[in-house]
């Protein structure tokens, strides 16, 4: 099974401080640690793990710049077989739909059964997964978390409902998936696994590779523009109800009435 | 019986394979790939390493030099991660800071430049990821022109001594006391409760695996009328808190904490306060306390804090 994985450099937001800058236009990127967007990561995973079991190859492909590169190594050190990165000044202040139309021109130059993206970025909308299936006109199943292999022309996939249950899905390939975390346990990626692919070439395409026109990516591409960039005020906290727990809950039964809560 | 037979290079051997493999727990890989990113497992940025040394009250009283830009001291206090991070642990470098201080140590901090020691990262079996915290590591202590490093964390002590090479000399924290207590430099208060029971236990890297059993207790009594007792397993004899440094964030799945069984030990030996000179060894008793349910029962501070407390003014 061919199988490529959309991959994105993200900051890591967890313990990063994250602030506007000082013309309001984007976060502050000097102290930032980036690294590949964790749902993407499991999509890549998930990709290894098909291959070992049914053959073919996985590619990843990444919308970026130079310091995209080291992602698509990580995760070529995880086990990916090959790598490209999509690359041009064009490409910038792309909207969703800019980035779609650059990953589809990459994908119709191959030909693959199964096409990955992670559900959302942590910088992300969570749109491109479903925007590619449409432009490739492929069927799309988001937010999987099980996928079962049945021949090389479907495939079931899973997706989490209420109650912690799962629907089951049988779609056709090639198809496109937007993977959810927790689908598996990914593999650790040492710093040694990473040197081993530290000379192996990654291809750079950019509009002209593509046969992209700029009209179509980039800001002049772009239907979405950004209009504003800000924190929200701070909100008053949380309440925090005093007392023992009879009055607890008859103080809570009280705010839930009087709020709609309950009748 | 297997008496005698080292296990600990085989499995460490055994990680390394696994680490190239990929198989790391997944509790594991946050802290090991945030420490190849920001030199600390909690991923906190580098650049506030040192605010422990900002607090308020403590800079009022103490000042900590922090040697950036060149800057050089006789001595390097190597905080390490937990320590310079951790809420509870940071009174651990501040207490140790106002010894220094107190003992008339012309001492710096390394601040941002310092990365995690990595004593875990290399038992653990990312070798690599060792390798490239050591080197960083040993280029900012020897820019920092000390001839003399001193800690108050147990791992750090055990790395920097053990696993780093070209190092000025390393002391922990006990044996500064110590030495100073002898010289006259650091004078001491009668201890003041004759109620507590104070024990010492012995943190794994300091004792075990570095053969320093006395020093922590020379400094214990150094208090004139503290009431000091051993638990029957102590020195070479005595009982992991099961701790492990970074294994913490490992989370394993027991039926018994070693922890509880460890303050069960120190209450049936007689004391009511356990004194530790491990990081780790302080957050894991403290929360094994908790656990046992012996609060109001049983205290347990850092050597470092107990000595800090009891300086003559």
């Amino acid at each position: 099974m061919e199988i490529l994985v959309c991959v994105k450099r993200v900051p890591d937001t967890a313990e990063n401080e994250i602030e506007v800058n000082s013309d309001g236009t984007d976060i502050d990127r000097d102290d930032l640690v980036y690294s590949v967007n964790e749902w993407d990561n499991y999509a890549v995973e998930e990709a290894i793990q098909i291959r070992d079991k049914v053959g073919g190859t996985v590619t990843v492909v990444s919308v970026g710049d130079e310091e995209s590169e080291e992602v698509i190594r990580r995760e070529m050190a995880m086990g990916a077989d090959q790598g490209i990165l999509l690359s041009d000044d064009a490409f910038n202040g792309s909207d969703g739909k800019g980035i779609a139309s650059i990953l589809k021109a990459e994908i119709e130059k191959g030909k693959y059964d199964l096409i990955m993206t992670g559900a959302q970025a942590d910088d992300g909308a969570g749109q491109v997964g479903g925007m590619l299936a449409a432009m490739l006109d492929l069927p799309y199943a988001s937010l999987v978390n099980a996928i079962e292999i049945i021949d090389d022309k479907k495939i079931k996939v899973g997706r989490e409902v209420e109650g912690g249950n799962v629907e089951m899905n049988e779609i056709e390939l090639p198809c496109v998936l937007s993977i959810q975390t927790g689908i598996n346990e990914p593999r650790y990626v040492g710093i040694r696994g990473i040197r081993k692919v530290a000379s192996v070439e990654i291809p750079v395409h950019g509009t002209s590779n593509l046969g992209l026109a700029s009209d179509v990516v980039g800001e002049a591409g772009a239907n979405v523009k950004r209009v504003d960039y800000f924190v929200p005020d701070m909100g008053d906290g949380a309440e925090i109800l005093e007392g023992s727990t009879e009055e607890i809950v008859d103080k809570l039964v009280e705010l839930l009435k009087a709020k709609g809560g309950i009748k | 019986m297997p008496l005698g037979i080292e296990y600990i290079d085989k499995i460490v051997d055994l990680r390394r394979g696994m680490v190239d493999e990929g198989m790391v727990p997944q509790s594991l890989q946050k802290p090991l790939s945030a420490i190849g990113k920001r030199g600390n497992p909690w991923g906190k940025m580098e650049k506030k390493r040192a605010d422990w040394a900002k607090d308020k009250e403590f800079a009022k009283i103490c000042s900590v030099n922090v040697l950036e830009k060149g800057a050089t001291a006789e001595t390097l206090y190597f905080v390490d991660s937990i320590t310079s991070y951790d809420d509870r642990m940071q009174d651990i470098a501040r207490s140790t800071s106002k010894i220094l201080n107190y003992a008339g140590i012309d001492f710096g901090i390394l601040g941002k430049a310092e990365k995690d020691s990595g004593n875990e990262i290399m038992r653990f079996g990312e070798e690599m990821l060792f390798q490239d915290m050591k080197e960083k590591n040993t280029k900012a202590i020897l820019n920092s022109g000390a001839k003399l490093i001193i800690t108050a964390d147990p791992h750090a002590f055990n790395a920097l001594k053990n696993d780093y090479q070209g190092l000025p000399p390393i002391e922990h924290i006990s044996q500064t006391i110590v030495r100073k207590v002898k010289s006259g430099e650091i004078r001491l208060n009668s201890a003041q409760d004759n109620e507590k029971v104070y024990t010492y236990h012995d943190p794994c890297y300091l004792g075990r695996h570095n053969g320093l059993y006395e020093d922590p207790r020379d400094a214990i009594d150094a208090i004139p009328g503290i009431k000091r007792i051993d638990m029957l397993k102590s020195r070479d004899r005595s009982f992991c808190c099961g701790g492990g440094g970074l294994m913490l964030f490992y989370e394993p799945e027991e039926e018994q904490r070693m922890g509880v069984l460890r303050v069960e030990m120190a209450k049936e030996a007689g004391a009511t306060v356990i004194v530790t000179a491990c990081p780790f060894c302080l957050v894991n008793i403290e929360d094994a306390i908790k656990v046992a349910g012996l609060e109001g029962e049983m205290e347990v501070l850092d050597l470092a804090e107990l000595i800090e407390q009891h300086l003559v003014d």
